[in-house]
């Protein structure tokens, strides 16, 4: 069925496709070592299970659903055909079946590739990125020529077979029966298959290879972990493409921009600089000139830096507060956070540049040991118990209750950590705390990029809590709880870390806490994005609020994985909005459309900028806004 | 070219005051200790006229015992090249006269062109060691100063005084000099982690060519403090709660802005502010009422 000059044109366009796949495979080479994370059973078949489920890439159902037909209406028919190119009988029913299946996988192929040129164009305005459709048209001139030449054959010799090849049969009736055409046709369609084969890793379909390989080499750990760096020698961070690993380049070369990570991302959405999208693509770019240079043959020195006015620009590195939407929405695992962290490491480790109004903020840090510099001595002022228990009379079994640089010093927050205590007390939980010992936890360095100073403080505070012995931590700050729970391990401290909303639902379950008061109010809940997507937590705090007598619970319109960031993450409480609107404003203004009684939260930074957002609005009802923890305080009997 | 900048390190001083009468209750609750913030913007300062000259070095000095080695390794790695300490013993009996006189001792040794203070520390804010400095090493000396620049090719120092509701004074005078720098002249730059580490693993030189005591076998100095105290706050008015109640009492009722009726000791410890929701807070009120027998 095939001639020997076929075969070479097959072995050509294989081999145009191989040499191309190669040079995507060196320029992620540039990058730095890196170890794959988990089992490599648990990687295949994690793989798998994304593949053949197409759960993530069907979030967004305009570009899922095509992608869906496109999919499948091509594997199928590649394994069918390969097959039929052995010569082998088969029962004429099994056939017809097959051709069939063929037929209706080509036509869902067919009407996946229309819907993709037709959402792609109309996305061109909206989102940015490169929103190529050239290889698409190729795609689609294969697969019109595709059933043409079928209707074709079937004019020729006509089968009666509508139940055979269903599209050809209706392409057959509008067809000349002319062999000579059929021959052209056939000639047609192999050309444009093996110009489309040829062409895939130079277009939009190199994502076949990088976009699994980047789902296979996925990080394991949650979301709202960060990776841990040596701090011995240069470089810190990642200045240049080869400063990143091989697995962020891959990552970068397996991105579509599809624009799933800037239509979810705050900062774009509130008009700041910053676009997730814009920054894997200059990402991709770069290490694409870096490799190109190099290989010239001209032998150019280059030093292309990733921050530069022509590249990325600082302002755009510091609107990111890592609230990890872009992340949760990407389908083919890029971690764009990490990414950004390790271009902000660069920024301060290396060269000492950030905005300047979070200085005394870090200074602070560096000499008092809090952020807000009122030194440790006044770390116990927020109690007016004098019962509370300190740490020097840790028993084993009592629970240490970490109270936080918030939860310590600002005037709101102090009112959280008090009715945690009297929460406590009512229960009969045996808690105590760090009292003057305590330090911050590290969380605004560390997302900030400065990883000498989180470390040292983290060592700090491990070395403390193993000379008490301390074993279980409770806190009802989501950024302390995830650099407790993900990021200690990494450095030598492992506890049990318990998030205030996950133990009050335990207390609430074992009965130790009785809710006697109804608040007859209809209530939402805002998810802290260390929280939600950092950590999965959704349903304690939601089942803590269902809990309460008489409380209606209201979920808003983005919640859960798609929750809008209050805009406080990432050491955005310490800097300025310098362009755009703010974030908590655009998250108030939709919070009070809704028209709530009550919006509850459970993290500190939540709280104060859903307050400031909402004090600011004008409208005639102002929701109040409630830490988890005072709402169960309030019902408590 | 050489600058000397002298450092200080000085105790927090805005902590928590202590509960020892014998010091006055000044004893800071907090053992933290720093560098004088005035004394890192004479170091980025001194930094800033070496890369200008674009030769030089810039040497800094301290005097006492190592409290801040942290601090004081980081203000090196602003962009300092080696680092002086004169370990003097006790140096709260020492003043600014004899800390000066040390001081100029060891900086005449050094053989500087400039040599750059902070203007006033943070916990003392005498502000007098500069000025000795300039007399002992016979050097003129500018105070308060706000901006600087090098002329005639390094030659000559022209330093903006402030003087006062934004007035300023231009002073010109030839090297070698003192000056005393204020806050405004400059943001000290944030040292990146290669210099904190280098710092870390400088060796801190010491000086000790210096004689404290005199003839009589006594510490040489000129002025002794003989007492510190706290001034008296100023009387505000404010409704006293009854003083029968306790200070913690007390301390709620202001909080809360309620008030509380006579009641025995035995019954004290029942008295709280209520709160919570509206049914919550009528419950609580009624069977208070009912208890009391008022209902």
């Amino acid at each position: 069925m095939i001639a020997s000059f076929d075969v070479l044109l097959v072995i050509m366009a294989l081999a145009v496709m191989a040499g191309g796949f190669i040079g995507h495979v060196r320029r992620w080479k540039q990058g730095k070592p890196v170890k794959l994370q988990g089992t490599r059973k648990r990687r295949v078949l994690g793989l798998l299970a994304y593949i053949l489920g197409h759960r993530k890439i069907m979030e967004d159902r305009r570009f899922g659903i095509p992608h869906l037909f496109i999919f499948w209406g091509f594997i199928v028919p590649i394994i069918i055909i390969i097959l039929a190119q052995f010569s082998f009988t088969m029962p004429p029913k099994i056939a017809e079946i097959l051709s069939l299946i063929l037929d209706i996988c080509g036509g869902c192929a067919l009407i996946g590739t229309v819907m993709i040129i037709f959402c792609r164009i109309s996305a061109r305005n909206k989102v940015s990125g490169d929103k190529s459709v050239s290889h698409l048209w190729l795609l689609l001139a294969v697969l019109i020529t595709g059933f043409v030449s079928e209707g074709i054959r079937l004019a020729v010799i006509p089968e009666p077979n509508l139940i055979g090849s269903p599209v050809g049969f209706i392409v057959s009736q509008i067809m000349p029966a002319s062999p000579l055409l059929l021959d052209l046709m056939i000639r047609l369609h192999f050309f444009l298959v093996l110009v489309f084969l040829a062409l895939f890793p130079f277009s939009i379909m190199r994502h076949i290879l990088a976009a699994p390989l980047s789902i296979y080499c996925r990080e394991e750990g949650l979301p709202g972990e960060l990776r841990t760096i040596e701090l011995e020698r240069e470089p810190f961070g990642s200045a240049r493409v080869e400063d990143l690993t091989w697995k962020q380049l891959l990552s970068a070369d397996a991105c579509l921009s599809c624009g799933r990570c800037e239509r979810n991302c705050p900062a774009f959405l509130a008009g700041k600089p910053l676009s997730p999208q814009k920054v894997i693509r200059t990402i991709f770019d770069q290490m694409d000139k870096r490799y190109r240079f190099r290989h010239s043959g001209k032998n150019r020195e280059t030093d292309l830096l990733l921050i530069d006015r022509e590249s990325i620009s600082e302002a755009e590195i510091w609107s990111c507060t890592m609230c990890m939407a872009c992340v949760q929405a990407c389908p083919v695992m890029v971690q764009h956070v990490h990414m950004i962290t390790d271009m902000r490491r660069y920024l301060i480790l290396s060269k000492g540049f950030f905005p300047v109004e979070s200085k005394p903020m870090l200074r602070n840090l560096e000499i008092f040991g809090d952020v807000y510099g009122k030194g440790p001595s006044c770390r116990t002022e927020w109690s007016t118990d004098s019962n509370l228990n300190d740490i020097e009379n840790y028993q084993k079994g009592d629970v240490l209750f970490w109270v936080g640089c918030s939860g310590a010093f600002h005037h709101r927050v102090k009112e959280i950590s008090r009715a945690f205590i009297k929460i406590m007390s009512a229960a009969g939980v045996n808690t105590c705390t760090m009292g003057k010992q305590e330090l911050c936890c590290g969380d605004p360095a560390r997302r900030m990029g400065q990883e000498e100073l989180f470390q040292n403080l983290a060592q700090q505070n491990i070395r403390k809590f193993k000379d008490y012995g301390i074993e279980k931590i409770v806190t009802f700050c989501p950024h302390c709880f995830n650099i407790f729970k993900n990021e200690y391990p990494h450095l030598g401290g492992e506890f049990e870390v318990v998030h205030s909303t996950t133990f009050l639902d335990e207390l609430i379950r074992e009965g130790k806490i009785v809710m006697k008061y109804p608040l007859s109010l209809t209530a939402s809940y805002h998810d802290p994005c260390y929280l939600g997507r950092g950590n999965g937590i959704y349903d304690s705090p939601r089942a803590v609020l269902q809990s309460v007598p008489e409380l209606r619970f209201k979920e808003l319109s983005r919640s859960k994985e798609s929750a809008f960031c209050c805009g406080g993450g990432g050491g955005r409480m310490w800097m300025h909005d310098a362009s755009g609107s703010r974030i908590n404003e655009v998250r108030s203004t939709e919070i009070s459309h809704e028209g709530v009684d009550l919006v509850s939260s459970a993290c500190p930074y939540c709280i104060i900028m859903l307050e400031d957002g909402i004090q600011g609005l004008e409208v005639e009802k102002k929701p109040p806004v409630l830490d988890i923890t005072e709402v169960v305080a309030r019902s408590l009997a | 070219m050489r600058i000397v900048v002298c450092v200080k390190q000085i105790k927090h001083v805005y902590a928590r005051t202590g509960l020892d009468p014998e010091q006055y209750f000044i004893a800071p609750e907090d053992k933290i200790c720093r560098v004088n913030p005035c004394d890192e913007i004479a170091v980025e300062e001194a930094v800033r006229i070496r890369e200008k000259t674009r030769n030089g070095e810039v040497f800094l000095i301290t005097l006492g015992p190592i409290t801040a080695e942290r601090d004081l390794r980081r203000c090196l790695s602003i962009g300092g090249d080696r680092l002086y300490h004169i370990d003097v013993p006790d140096d709260n009996q020492l003043d600014s006269w004899a800390k000066a006189k040390i001081l100029a001792g060891a900086i005449k040794s050094l053989q500087c062109e400039l040599v750059l203070c902070g203007k006033e520390s943070l916990d003392r804010r005498n502000g007098m060691v500069g000025a000795y400095l300039g007399h002992f090493l016979d050097f003129p000396f500018v105070s308060s100063v706000v901006q600087c620049e090098m002329m005639n090719k390094g030659r000559v120092i022209r330093a903006h005084r402030a003087i006062g509701r934004g007035d300023r004074e231009v002073i010109e005078c030839p090297l070698p000099a003192v000056l005393t720098v204020e806050t405004g002249l400059n943001d000290p730059r944030y040292p990146t982690l290669i210099r904190k580490l280098w710092s870390m693993q400088q060796p801190i030189r010491q000086i000790d060519n210096f004689d404290l005591y005199g003839n009589d076998g006594e510490i040489k100095v000129k002025t002794k403090v003989g007492d510190v105290s706290l001034p008296r706050p100023r009387p505000r008015p404010v409704s006293t709660p009854d003083s029968n109640l306790s200070a913690m009492e007390r301390i709620k009722m202001l909080r809360g802005g309620g008030s509380s009726a006579r009641t025995k000791k035995s019954e004290r410890s029942e008295e709280k502010i209520i709160e919570g929701t509206v049914d919550k807070q009528t419950e609580s009120f009624v069977s208070f009422l009912k208890k009391h027998q008022l209902l």
